[in-house]
This record gives C-alpha cells, sequence and structure tokens, in this order.
C-alpha cells in the first residue's frame, strides 16, 4: 500500500499537464480525474494508461499511469459504502458514480463502466480531486464533495452512491 | 537545381501521403466500430469489461437522455501505428469518439472516448486496438 505523499497539498490548483507528459496531459475535454489520482499515487495498473493511449506516447521513456476509475475500484484491497467505512480510515480514496454501476459479485463490488464516475484522495477532511470543469486540482470538504456530486450525477431510476477504497 | 529541389520536396511530400493513403469519413470510422458491436470487451486489453461494444456505447451515447444535459461528441483520425499479434508494426489510422456530458450552466459531468484504429487500406476496425476512458 503506498503512502499519500506529504506533499499533496502542492498539487492544488494545478492542471493534469503539470504531472503528465503524454497527449492525454494536454486535453482538458477528457475526465481526469482518475488520471490526477493515479500521478499523485504513482499507480500503474494493468490496462489503460497515459503511457499507452497513442503509439507516439508509448515511444516516449516516462512512465504511464491508469486513468479509468473502475480500474482504481477494483484493484483496491478494500472497499465499501463510504458511510460503513471504519472511523481509523482517515486517509482513503474516495468514488463517487451510480448505484447502478456498482454490483456484488461473490464477496466482493464491482464498478462497471458508465460514464458518470469520479474518484479522489481523503486526507485531513478533505477530498483532493480533479476538477474536469474547471481544469485543475481542487480540494472539498467531504460533505461538499457529496453535495456536488450527488447533484451532478442525479438521475432519474437510481441514485448516487459514495465508495471509500483503501489505498492501493 | 531550384527546380530539381522542389520536385525532390513535392515528390517526398506525396510519397509520404501515398504511404497512408485517403482519410477515412465519418461514415467509414463510425461505420467500422458499429459493425463490431457484438465484440466482447474482454478481448480488448485497454478497454476490458464484461459487455460488449454495442452496450458500452449505449452506456456512453445515453448520458443525456431526457436530460437538461448535452451530450457532444466528437470524431477525428490521425496516422498511428499499431502492433499485430504477430509483432509487425503496420501503419493506421488511429481514430477517436469522443462524448462529454455537460449541464445546462457548462459544468462537465462526464466524458467517454473510444480510440480504436483502422487498416489504411479498407478502413476495417483492427481488434484488440480499442482503447476506452
Amino acid at each position: 500500500m503506498k503512502k499519500i505523499p506529504a506533499d499533496l497539498a502542492n498539487s492544488l490548483g494545478k492542471n493534469i499537464k503539470d504531472y503528465c507528459a503524454f497527449s492525454i496531459g494536454v486535453d482538458n475535454s477528457e475526465n481526469h480525474c482518475a488520471h490526477y489520482v493515479s500521478h499523485i499515487m504513482k499507480y500503474e495498473l494493468a490496462g489503460a494508461t497515459c503511457k499507452n493511449a497513442t503509439w507516439a506516447d508509448k515511444q516516449k521513456a516516462d512512465k504511464g499511469v491508469t486513468i479509468r476509475v473502475n480500474d482504481l475500484f477494483s484493484a483496491s484491497p478494500e472497499k465499501g459504502l463510504l458511510p460503513n467505512k471504519a472511523a481509523a480510515i482517515t486517509e482513503c480514496l474516495v468514488f463517487v458514480t451510480l448505484a447502478s454501476n456498482v454490483k456484488t459479485v461473490g464477496q466482493n463490488l464491482v464498478m462497471e463502466t458508465h460514464p458518470r464516475k469520479h474518484v479522489g484522495i481523503l486526507s485531513q477532511g478533505k477530498v483532493w480531486n480533479y476538477s474536469n470543469t474547471r481544469n485543475m486540482v481542487v480540494a472539498d470538504l467531504l460533505p461538499i464533495f457529496q453535495a456536488k456530486f450527488s447533484s451532478a450525477y442525479k438521475t432519474t431510476g437510481t441514485s448516487v452512491e459514495f465508495y471509500y477504497g483503501k489505498l492501493i | 537545381m531550384k527546380y530539381f529541389l522542389i520536385f525532390v520536396f513535392l515528390s517526398g511530400c506525396a510519397a509520404q501521403a501515398r504511404d497512408i493513403g485517403r482519410q477515412p469519413s465519418g461514415e467509414d470510422v463510425f461505420g467500422a466500430i458499429l459493425k463490431h458491436g457484438d465484440s466482447d470487451l474482454q478481448s480488448e486489453p485497454l478497454c476490458k469489461a464484461d459487455i460488449k461494444l454495442h452496450e458500452q456505447l449505449a452506456l456512453s451515447l445515453s448520458v443525456a437522455f431526457e436530460s437538461e444535459n448535452t451530450a457532444l461528441i466528437k470524431s477525428t483520425c490521425s496516422p498511428s501505428k499499431f502492433e499485430l499479434s504477430s509483432e509487425e508494426l503496420i501503419d493506421v489510422w488511429d481514430c477517436s469518439i469522443q462524448i462529454s456530458e455537460t449541464s445546462d450552466e457548462g459544468e462537465f459531468i462526464s466524458s467517454s472516448i473510444f480510440v480504436f484504429s483502422l487498416a489504411t487500406d479498407d478502413f476495417k476496425y483492427l481488434k484488440g486496438s480499442l482503447r476506452c476512458r
């Protein structure tokens, strides 16, 4: 399990291009939430990364990182509904998606591929996450984060759910 | 000498253009991916999911269904390379379809991107080339 870097606060206000040397890093139209978390935490899991986005990117020497929210959710060693998070867990990943986008398979929670999903890093009561509207890193108090995404993701026929995931 | 150099330069440009050939049209791009809608995404290493491609497209294209949000579709192609399972490296067109959902106030809600390679001669979709995010 990796630890959250001590200089996490330095990421506030930064654009993803400040972290990523690949073509995705200069595209502000994409969802960079998992991309930001992975650059901060140095998560390079199997599957889609910023390095394997194009052939030209693959030729660069830099290391790539994971870019899909569901890949991070899947790799988290312990996850559950946020209200069920033990109080002792003060630093973790926080996920938000539609309730219909998470299934229970055996004992495990599996996040599927609905586009409405987001992830941030919970540290010191704030969720450090990438605002794709403002194209920069923001830090929201947890209740503010929950209110923001409950409103943005609300959809007829399902609810918006928040999950915690222990650091990978 | 000047005309010779101009001729060499123009020949070089023409040769480069011939190498990759005509760029696929929008109809070629959408036709190629829709034709493979029944593909199982488990066989796409960079787009793994327990559903079929047409189901993922339906999820992504329906984000603003009966809502005040707007879904914008952008598509483009650029020359690239693709490594076949035989490890042979071939020229391809890398084509992307991006669906961006925004609220009526212009707030980012979600985005989906499908990037895939098309053969340069017949614009056929190359299995294993799909990248989703």
